[in-house]
């Protein structure tokens, strides 16, 4: 029976009255951070979201790898901005895609924000986890090797910074990953932002 | 009777209802929701799971914006316990008969994950209890908090300037007239003496006239 629950039509994506002058620059750059942390995730992923974009019915928005490309290029850190902003239905995409890959990496995910907890604990050597811990410094590394190539430079973040972020990510995945997901992640990216 | 149960790998939620009309379970019986990790499960009434799902939804739209918030609502309330931590407490005296104590339960960041999934799970089922919504609204938990973190400082700053006044209230006003006395005697001194050389010099016979005139009047001022 829990296999038919899905999210019922009353949780429809709306946009936020206040904002008429288009997405926020906070909006645009967690999206892409949360991308970005799906790619340093899954080697895979960004093949996985262009099957993705298909299977979702979301061509129209997005046809084609530069259009997508395009799109997350909207970050206005990133070394390709061009000025350009997100339509709402753009942003909607995104979110179907970053909520919709992230529930197949659930495992992953669950596993590696365990092992953070462990190491925040000092658990690793005593339970001889150290396999796991470096499955995490992995993680770390690709997102940070992903963020300084794809990023303006110098980077906005500094090393420390970074980690930090990836660590974030982990959890707020983790959080959207669920049944009500694409609608939580959707008022989380406007908490807090400015229009 | 009907039993609906929402399982995840840390913690499994049961619902027991009665059915009104078809496959809907529209009035509660009693849930029990058990951690893989605690003994002790938290069961009560509908009072005690909607105040659940207000909480943990909030809770967990708050840490997912890394802004980590305490959230006290009726009995229940969680909050953040260090970085990797939540603690969950329930104060059930009145909730229900079965439970009289009050339940502190820690959570991984994993477990709450799963206490939410399993709750949203259950307010997005059509079929089981329709009335139950889910909540992503925090503004009225974060204006609390914000209103105390930004009071402190407010009341901090008048009180101290309060203080100051009062202080500074008793210190003696100090007395401008005496300064600007010593110095005009003293300047105006040496001014006669170099004046004076010079009028003998030109005329020697109108000196005696001359000279008290410039004399009488620095010494007046």
């Amino acid at each position: 029976m829990q296999l038919n629950i899905s999210a019922p039509e009353i949780l429809d994506l709306q946009v936020p009255k206040d904002f008429v002058r288009g997405c926020p620059r906070s909006v645009r750059m967690d999206i892409d951070h949360l991308l970005l942390a799906l790619e340093a995730l899954d080697l895979e992923a960004v093949e996985v979201m262009l099957v993705l974009i298909e299977q979702l019915g979301l061509q129209k928005t997005i046809p084609s790898r530069v259009a997508f490309w395009r799109l997350r290029n909207t970050n206005p850190l990133r070394r390709n901005y061009q000025r350009a902003s997100l339509s709402w239905d753009e942003l909607k995409a995104l979110v179907k895609i970053v909520c919709t890959l992230t529930r197949q990496l659930d495992t992953g995910l669950r596993f590696l924000i365990s092992t953070q907890q462990q190491i925040s604990e000092g658990k690793i050597e005593a339970l001889g986890l150290q396999q796991n811990q470096a499955h995490l410094e992995n993680y770390i590394d690709r997102f940070k090797s992903l963020y300084i190539g794809r990023m303006r430079s110098p980077s906005p973040l500094d090393n420390e910074e970074i980690r930090e972020l990836a660590l974030q990510l982990l959890t707020r995945l983790l959080l959207c990953s669920g049944v009500a997901g694409e609608y939580r992640l959707w008022n989380s990216l406007f908490d807090g932002a400015i229009a | 009777m009907i039993q609906r149960s929402y399982s995840l790998p840390s913690c499994t939620l049961l619902i027991d209802g009665i059915s009104t009309s078809g496959d809907t379970l529209s009035i509660l019986s009693g849930f029990s929701c058990r951690f893989s990790h605690q003994p002790e499960a938290i069961e009560g009434g509908l009072d005690l799971l909607k105040a659940l799902v207000k909480v943990v939804g909030a809770y967990a739209q708050a840490l997912k914006s890394n802004t980590p918030l305490t959230i006290p609502e009726g009995h229940v309330r969680l909050e953040p316990e260090g970085k990797y931590l939540h603690l969950l407490s329930i104060n059930a005296n009145e909730a229900n008969a079965n439970t009289t104590k009050k339940i502190e339960i820690k959570l991984n960041t994993v477990q709450l994950f799963d206490l939410m999934e399993s709750l949203d799970r259950l307010c997005c089922d059509a079929t089981t209890l329709p009335d139950l919504r889910l909540v992503t609204q925090i503004s009225d938990y974060r204006s609390q908090a914000q209103l105390n973190s930004q009071a402190v400082p407010a009341i901090a700053g008048v009180i101290s300037l309060a203080i100051a006044a009062t202080v500074l209230y008793f210190v003696p006003t100090p007395k401008p007239e005496t300064k600007p006395v010593q110095p005009v005697p003293t300047q105006t001194k040496p001014l006669p003496k170099v004046s004076t050389p010079p009028t003998p010099s030109v005329s020697p016979s109108d000196s005696p006239e001359s000279s008290p005139s410039p004399n009488s009047s620095p010494s007046s001022n």
